[in-house]
């Protein structure tokens, strides 16, 4: 009957074969939070915002800073360099003075507390190449998600196209160096957020949804059907989270991923910067792929033109259901937002697309 | 009736006799082959008002069974009670060139063009139980004239003040454009204009439906509750009346008497049960008979020029009442099994 | 393997056409037709006598009495009405007939007009009630069924003896209902005349538009004037008037009016103008629809006839005809427009050459020249395309408003509308005399004079036997360049689009455009080449006999010589662009600007070789969303005769002129045109000729 089902879908371009994509609305409707705010600091492609200590850290290639947040708001807070490592930073955790971080090239090394110098390659056997989030349940415990079994964590978009879903989560008893499997065969996990009841929130990227991994191990579905791609979660002090949304989804995108032929002959043939797939950063050179309605009108882009960046953040309710959002449309420059932290002066965004973290004020009570 | 019997047990011992012989050694009298060349390959059509009812259903078995055992074709095109699909299917078979026309129509006028028509194009023209004022070459059928006769002296016999009863009584017609009913409607008229002890309260028309019988003849009743006796024209729309009898309560007070092609279940066990009076029978399947034997001729015997000289088969009539209900009628089962 | 496939498939199948046919406005009819046409496919071999001469004229002969009510059912229904007395009135039309003709002896003449008479009185009741006191259609023809139904009913009960005893025999009175003219029967004759004066009436005389202008919207009609209780009453009066009209025939035919006369005959009509298409609701619908629908009728119902089904065996497949011709006519309605939007876009296949580099090192490298243009007219001015100066040094330019627009030189602040003409004026040229030639998108090649008046050069060019869209109309006359003689070539860009979709026709890729060449001298206009890329920018070269002109989506420019030793010849000098070239225009140091209205992209290109992908997009993904050529990005460049570029000018951050359609040197200035845009550049040319203008080079005019 569902084979049935599914023919009927595919005939009809319905249900799993519509390129639909729902809208940005409610709770999403568009503003301009995020291209607003205040830049606090300028470093190539940040990521992976942590609070160490009194500080925040983030990653910047394959360097760690840390932002002094000692200086009153609105001027320029520098970045102090921490710790620089041997490839690119591709997903960090922090508690209390412990590191946990992810690297480009593979594996995770631990820096600080106990386990200082602690490198973990390998969990069961199996070769941690695509290490995308780091999350630390107790002192001793570390949560690791491998995005893909087939690409680096810098070939998202080779991922993403090829349809994969071959990510894992696992947790790791530093101490005893054993380690669980937790989840298999996950669309590229890209943000894990411990939950006080001993549960795991996942953001499954390429399901553009959110799932939660209960303590005995129940895979259920908290929030799908997100119009854009899930990054990071972080914790959220009224309760729910905050989620960073890195990409939009666009029906170009959407059909694309429905026509193999061209898709491999596209990822064959052309360098993968200007392939049909979402990106980070707003759209540079015209060797990328335009849509229509991103043709620019009286020499303006549109702000609600299909571009294929976007910046996007959530936050979550207790529920886990989108109450408030910030945004960076289509004629901005804020988009890639892949980490969001949540300090005393609001919220921290890292903006691959504007090379900058920026401050976002909370909203202002009427 | 009994010879009747032998000779069919003749024919029948005849025919197996002769079954049982090879084909090519059938024995020539003098005329079988001849019959049988002249029929071969004919083509007879038969249009009647609808095949819905016994009469022409009486009628095709015997047609067909001839063509079966003749080797001729007959086509039916029922004009469904619809005029104009008659004159359709007319025109047709006339366009079909077809040997022998049968038709029955439904109103007095309306196929008399193309009776004439069919004889212009050289058809021969067989007009079965009605017809129009021209009648082609052949009517086989009732005299309507004769049946209303006897039912205007049945219905006279039972209401006349003469009898001593208050003679009441009242008309319903079938559809006021059908020659029989036309007829049937001018004779009564003439009939009852002389005598004085008959008054025709109510005269109404039906349409040949039963149900439009029952609704009127109920007004009637209520309008005259001392009403003697109803004259209807055909037993299938008159069972209507005799329902409205029964559900006035008057079941045995009122007369009724109307006519039929006399099938079991339409006539006698109408009268034996009550229903009707009398019912005068045309026997529809002497008529079915009647209509082989005409086509049979017509096909081996044509006339020339076709309408040249008409002729006329009328059926006998029957008067149905209780003293002969038992054994005065036929079947459509045996019919259809073992031909008229 | 499979592109070449797709390429053959591309080539031999020429799946444009199923696109332009449905936008026709005659593709109504086509559901109809293909309804006979399977109607007598499926009798035909059943029905040995069906095309035999006695079966068509029997035939006909229903056909003709049918197809009289048809036509009047159907006009009733096109003022958005319906009529449903139509049985009765045939009925009492026979019966009257007859007794006119029968009991009181009338000629034929006579008999005809007083049964029109009396059709037409039953019309007025009707129109009456329904035209002018607005009681509902329905209700009202309905009860008018009933009485004069009912009327009939007693008046045939008592006189239809005397009614239907013939009392004179005529000729004539035969012919009506049984005769026929060369095997024509005289009812199909008759209804023949009848619907060709009905179709004269509604496609041509006002009476018709009134009524289709009252079915299609009753309040609108009402509005701007029309009497509609008048028209909505005289096409009751109509319908009447034609039932009769079949009832006289009827009569003569049969000669008697039984009581089942006209029954079921308003469902009949109604079926037959349903199945032909006319739409119940009104303002939709033909006498050719009618009619087809009538056929329909007929050949069903006498076919089922003679196959001798049973009872009511004609009725249930009618009804179910019915049911489906309503269903598919209201699908049909509410897609089709749908249907066409996804059917029409038909993607070809197109492999480009592998494009130049735009890197460091190629003549196109990257740059920042163009960031330093003074604008002009900056949030005036939108859809300057092109512009071009005069020998005073105003400038003109088109707008998207219909308007071409002068700036007022030295300073270029002061503007007026020069002439305003409509559509959305594109390339501009100066001829020998000072007028001002322009290509207006959607009308044709106009000039205006130094006194600003306009005159319309032309509008219409030779019509191709090939095609199926009519392209002697011009939807997309985009640039154009004068001869020395005189002669004006200007590029069309596209047959199949208009201007507000040509990207559209990026996503096609067929060479669905020509260059067509205008002879004032003799006022023709003959297509000169065609199957032309989106050909755009035209430009005569020095020499007086050849003119370059840019393939915008084939990326390449072309010479044609015209003229002289070389005329006919086609020579590519720029193959492979790396961009969609636009407008060209010549140098003041004797080359060419070419403007780039956008860049190539690998994805994009990758998709043109593949139309099966594009066709795929263009039914499921909508349309702001289907990729398109990169249009945010162009540049400018100068290149020789040879193919070599010799310069190359970037609005790198596209921040002023993201698409460049055109760009004109004056007096060492560079003036650049965008057709999305709301401003005009100008940009200082260094080492340019301070004296050179478009108009020295192509006239030597001077200056005034």
């Amino acid at each position: 009957m569902s084979a049935l089902s599914r023919f009927i879908d595919h005939f009809r371009g319905s249900g799993d074969y519509s390129v639909s994509v729902p809208p940005f609305d409610g709770a999403l409707r568009p503003n301009e939070r995020l291209e607003t705010a205040l830049a606090i600091v300028h470093a190539p492609e940040p990521d992976n915002l942590v609070t160490l200590a009194d500080g925040v850290v983030f990653s910047s290639a394959d360097s760690l800073f840390r932002i002094d947040f000692g200086s009153p708001a609105g001027s320029h807070t520098p970045a102090v360099p921490l710790h620089r490592l041997p490839s690119t930073v591709t997903a960090l955790a922090s508690r209390d003075e412990t590191l946990a971080i992810g690297l480009e090239k593979g594996g995770v090394v631990i820096l600080g507390g106990h386990h200082d110098g602690m490198i973990i390659s390998a969990l069961d056997g199996i070769a941690i190449n695509c290490p995308t989030a780091l999350a630390f349940q107790d002192a001793d415990a570390l949560l690791i998600a491998n995005g893909s079994a087939s690409h680096p964590p810098s070939r998202w978009k080779s991922d993403l196209l090829d349809g994969g879903a071959s990510g894992t989560v696992s947790r790791i008893d530093l101490a005893t160096r054993r380690s669980t499997r937790l989840a298999a065969n996950l669309a590229f996990p890209l943000g894990l957020l411990p939950l006080g009841d001993g549960g795991l929130l996942v953001s499954e990227s390429w399901r553009h949804r959110l799932v939660r991994i209960d303590v005995s191990g129940q895979i259920s579905r908290v929030l799908e059907n997100l119009p854009a791609y899930p990054g990071r979660l972080a914790p959220c002090r009224e309760g729910g989270a905050w989620l960073a949304l890195f990409a939009p989804r666009r029906r170009l995108v959407e059909f694309v991923l429905r026509e193999p032929a061209y898709r491999q002959r596209m990822m064959r043939e052309i360098p993968s910067e200007y392939w049909v797939a979402p990106t980070l950063r707003p759209m540079m050179s015209f060797l990328e792929p335009l849509q229509g309605g991103m043709l620019k009108q009286l020499a303006r882009l549109k702000p609600w033109a299909p571009s294929r960046s976007y910046g996007l953040v959530v936050r979550l309710d207790a529920n886990f259901l989108p109450v408030e959002s910030l945004h960076s449309r289509a004629d901005g420059c804020r988009h890639g937002v892949r980490s969001v932290l949540e300090v005393s002066a609001g919220l921290l965004a890292a903006s691959v697309g504007a090379d900058a973290v920026v401050l976002v004020p909370p909203p202002r009570e009427h | 009736m009994r010879l009747n019997k032998v000779i069919g047990g003749l024919v029948a011992v005849m025919a197996l006799a002769l079954a049982a012989l090879p084909a090519h050694a059938e024995f020539d009298d003098g005329q079988i082959n001849k019959t049988r060349t002249l029929l071969k390959g004919k083509k007879v059509g038969f249009v009647p008002i609808s095949m819905g009812f016994d009469l022409p259903q009486a009628w095709y078995e015997g047609l067909h069974r001839a063509a079966e055992s003749y080797g001729f074709e007959v086509v039916v095109r029922e004009a469904n009670w619809n005029v104009q699909a008659g004159a359709q299917a007319i025109n047709q078979l006339i366009g079909e060139k077809v040997d022998v026309l049968i038709i029955q129509p439904p109103e007095m006028l309306s196929y008399s063009r193309l009776v004439d028509k069919a004889t212009a194009a050289g058809i021969s023209v067989i007009q079965i139980n009605l017809k129009s004022p021209n009648t082609g070459d052949v009517y086989v059928g009732a005299n309507w004239t004769e049946i209303f006769k006897r039912e205007a002296e049945g219905i006279t016999a039972i209401c006349s003040r003469d009898k001593g009863r208050n003679g009441k009584i009242a008309l319903i017609q079938g559809a006021l454009a059908t020659s029989g009913s036309q007829i049937g409607s001018q004779a009564l008229k003439e009939f009852f204009a002389a005598r004085k002890d008959i008054d025709v309260v109510a005269d109404q028309a039906a349409d040949w439906d039963a149900s439009k019988a029952r609704a009127v003849s109920g007004t009637i009743l209520k309008q005259h509750p001392d009403l003697c006796g109803f004259i209807g024209f055909w037993e299938v729309q008159d069972i209507g009346i005799a329902a409205a009898i029964k559900e006035a309560g008057l079941q045995g007070k009122v007369a009724l008497v109307t006519n039929g092609g006399g099938e079991q279940k339409s006539n006698c066990a109408n009268v034996a049960n009550g229903n009707f009076t009398m019912d005068v029978s045309y026997d529809a399947r002497g008529q079915a008979r009647d209509l082989t034997t005409v086509v049979e001729s017509l096909l081996q015997n044509k006339p020339t020029p076709p309408g040249s000289h008409p002729i006329g088969i009328y059926s006998p009539l029957t008067n149905i009442d209780k003293s002969n209900a038992a054994a005065g009628c036929w079947s459509l089962e045996s019919v259809k099994r073992d031909g008229p | 393997m499979s592109e070449s496939f797709s390429r053959w498939r591309a080539r031999l199948l020429p799946g444009h056409i199923v696109g332009e046919i449905l936008s026709k406005s005659w593709i109504d009819n086509a559901i109809p037709f293909l309804l006979l046409l399977l109607s007598i496919a499926f009798f035909s071999p059943r029905i040995p006598d069906f095309f035999a001469a006695y079966s068509l004229e029997d035939n006909s002969r229903q056909l003709g009495e049918l197809l009289l009510i048809v036509l009047g059912e159907t006009i009733v229904v096109l003022a958005g009405g319906i009529d449903l007395s139509v049985g009765a009135t045939f009925a009492m039309s026979t019966f009257a007939s007859l007794g006119m003709f029968n009991a009181l002896g009338w000629s034929v003449p006579s008999v005809m007009l007083g049964a029109a008479a009396i059709g037409a009185a039953i019309g007025m009741v009707n129109g009456l009630l329904i035209g002018y006191l607005r009681l509902r259609a329905f209700l009202t023809s309905l009860v008018t069924l009933i009485i004069v139904r009912a009327i009939f009913d007693a008046l045939s009960l008592k006189y239809q003896i005397a009614v239907s005893m013939p009392d004179q025999k005529s000729a004539v009175w035969d012919f009506l209902g049984n005769g026929a003219w060369f095997g024509v029967p005289f009812s199909l004759v008759l209804a023949v005349a009848v619907g060709l004066l009905c179709h004269i009436t509604l496609t041509r005389l006002r009476l018709g538009w009134h009524i289709q202008a009252v079915g299609g919207a009753r309040r609108s009609a009402f509005n701007a004037g029309i009497p509609v209780g008048r028209t909505v009453c005289s096409t009751y009066v109509l319908s009447g008037v034609l039932a009769a009209l079949s009832g006289t025939l009827y009569a003569s035919r049969l000669g008697a009016a039984g009581s089942d006369t006209g029954i079921g005959l308003e469902v009949a009509a109604l079926t037959a103008a349903v199945l032909g298409g006319v739409s119940l609701g009104g303002g939709r619908g033909s006498v050719v629809k009618g009619a087809l629908g009538a056929i329909i009728v007929t050949i069903v119902q006498t076919s089922l006839l003679r196959l001798g089904l049973g009872s009511g065996a004609s009725e249930m497949i009618l009804g179910i005809l019915l049911l489906a011709a309503v269903a598919i006519d209201v699908k049909w309605l509410k897609n089709r427009l749908k249907v066409l939007a996804k059917v029409y876009v038909s993607p070809g296949y197109l492999a480009l050459p592998a494009a130049e580099l735009v890197d460091g090192r190629s003549p196109y490298a990257l740059n920042d020249r163009l960031n330093d243009v003074e604008l002009i007219g900056l949030g005036e001015i939108e859809g300057p395309e092109d512009v071009i100066l005069d020998t005073a040094g105003n400038l003109f330019c088109g707008s998207r408003h219909g308007d071409v627009i002068r700036f007022f030189a030295p300073d270029y602040k002061q503007w007026d509308v020069y002439a305003h003409i409509g559509g959305h004026p594109l390339g501009h040229a100066f001829d020998r005399d000072g007028n001002l030639i322009v290509c207006v998108s959607g009308m044709g090649l106009y000039k205006v004079t130094p006194q600003q008046e306009i005159v319309k050069l032309s509008d219409e060019t030779n019509r191709s036997w090939l095609s199926i869209i009519d392209d002697s109309r011009m939807r997309l006359a985009d640039d154009l360049d004068i001869a020395p003689d005189g002669r004006i070539f200007f590029s069309e860009a596209t047959i199949r689009f208009d201007v507000s979709e040509w990207m559209v026709d990026s996503l096609e890729a067929r060479p669905n455009g020509r260059i067509i060449c205008y002879d004032p001298r003799t006022a023709t206009t003959r297509s000169v080449i065609s199957k032309l890329l989106f050909p755009n920018g035209i430009c005569m070269t020095l020499d007086g006999e050849s003119f370059l002109f840019a393939e915008s989506w084939g990326c390449r420019i072309t010479r044609y010589w015209f003229d002289g030793p070389k005329k006919g010849l086609l020579k590519v000098i720029m193959p492979n662009l790396p961009g969609y070239p636009d407008n060209i225009n010549r140098s003041s140091d004797g080359h060419y600007w070419c403007a780039f209205v956008g860049m190539r992209a690998p994805a994009f290109d990758l998709a043109l070789r593949m139309p099966g992908f594009r066709k795929r997009m263009v039914e499921r993904v909508p349309h702001d969303d289907w990729i398109y050529p990169n249009m945010n990005s162009g540049c400018v460049i100068k290149f020789d005769l040879e193919g070599n570029v010799l310069d190359c000018l970037w609005d790198r951050n596209g921040v002023n002129h993201p698409m460049i359609t055109s760009m004109r040197e004056h007096k060492g200035y560079l003036y650049l045109g965008g057709s999305l845009n709301n401003r005009i550049g100008r940009l200082k040319i260094a080492g340019a000729d301070p004296e050179w203008s478009g108009n020295r080079s192509y006239w030597h005019g001077g200056d005034a």
